[in-house]
């Protein structure tokens, strides 16, 4: 599947392509293709337009089916399952990281006090959720402790 | 195995596996200092995240599943996650609104197939319509027709279902819907008309099923 860059000329077919796959708006098109596609409207404008015709029709579909807004109660919700982190960075970084290692790092974070929401939501989650968990210990234990930082 | 650490890769919903993965590319974030500060503790980064993401993050699970509960659960879930990644998240090199359709789309794909073995999967009558936008005046006629758009949505296979939502509807480039669903842009290219062909003679059908009736 190629692609028509800027300075090239696109042909009929990948501008056939294109609309059947982006729609009819050029400019939800690949960013790269997009001035070779205004040149081929611009020199054929019934073969152009024709396509796009149809594809404006199935966009003017999908548009017909609006969303309200998500609810006020599911903002305050996901808001509500944040975690409380009132200690610096590093040193939740350091609690998390003894949570995940085995029992003696459990025992210790438990004890903080530190890890509450995370056991909640893992004792609360899914089963896909403690392959999550088992991830992020491998992630913490492969990582060097600098390598959390958020620079 | 993976031969750079010589460790298994982690499950393909993993968000660490999906920070890990999308590290490869180094990503311009607008959401680079809000995780940061995240990192740190700061619940008004919190709060910043959600008001940026969470409408998105809903409709996208609302547009897969077509079901309002269940999209708020999985909202919900999708930020569980990214409170656990922050601290590890390493600005600059994951978007994090890719990363955020990763995991929701990834969660939808999950629900879908339980669904599907519950086999209580989409009946193009029984499922939940989307409703339109409060307020919003809309005609009987308008509103036949989204139901009729819902229903072919819901009849596409998941991965053209969810290249349409995020080209579409989450106004996502070719190469962040790409990322988003762990394909090349070649193969979303290819998912899109796909799904749009197959839109496109679903809704044909239907208004040419309608006119049949209307006539007879």
């Amino acid at each position: 599947m190629g692609s028509s860059g800027d300075g090239l000329a696109m042909s009929r077919e990948r501008f056939r392509i294109l609309a059947e796959a982006f729609g009819s708006d050029v400019r939800r098109w690949p960013g790269e293709v997009r001035s070779a596609a205004a040149r081929l409207i611009e020199d054929e404008p019934d073969f152009t337009g024709a396509i796009l015709a149809r594809e404006a029709a199935l966009d003017e579909a999908l548009d017909a089916v609006a969303l309200p807004s998500p609810s006020a109660d599911l903002e305050r919700r996901v808001l509500a399952s944040a975690p409380a982190w009132a200690a610096p960075a590093s040193t939740a970084r350091r609690c998390a990281r003894s949570a995940w290692r085995p029992a003696g790092g459990l025992a210790a974070a438990a004890a903080a006090g530190l890890l509450v929401g995370y056991f909640g939501m893992a004792a609360a989650a899914p089963a896909s959720e403690a392959a999550d968990v088992a991830d992020l210990a491998w992630a913490i234990d492969v990582g060097d402790a600098s390598s959390w930082s958020v620079e | 195995m993976s031969a750079a650490t010589g460790r298994t890769p982690v499950a393909a919903t993993s968000p660490v596996k999906q920070v890990r993965g999308l590290s490869r590319v180094r990503h311009s974030d607008p959401d680079g200092e809000l995780m940061a500060r995240l990192a740190r503790g700061d619940q008004l980064a919190a709060a910043g995240l959600v008001r940026r993401h969470l409408p998105r993050v809903a409709n996208l699970a609302r547009r897969m599943l077509q079901d309002a509960s269940e999209a708020e659960d999985v909202a919900q879930d999708v930020f569980l996650r990214l409170w656990k990644v922050a601290p590890q998240w390493r600005s600059g090199e994951a978007k994090l609104e890719t990363w955020l359709h990763r995991v929701a789309l990834n969660l939808c794909y999950d629900r879908l197939r339980l669904r599907r073995r519950r086999e209580t999967s989409l009946d193009p009558d029984g499922h939940e319509p989307i409703d339109p936008a409060p307020g919003a005046a809309q005609t009987v006629l308008a509103r036949q027709r989204a139901r009729r758009v819902e229903r072919a949505l819901a009849d596409l296979p998941e991965r053209q279902r969810a290249a349409i939502v995020l080209c579409h509807y989450q106004d996502c480039s070719n190469v962040e819907a790409a990322a988003a669903l762990e394909v090349s842009v070649d193969a979303l290219e290819s998912l899109l008309a796909r799904g749009r062909r197959a839109l496109r003679a679903a809704l044909s059908q239907e208004a040419a099923d309608l006119m049949g009736d209307a006539d007879g």
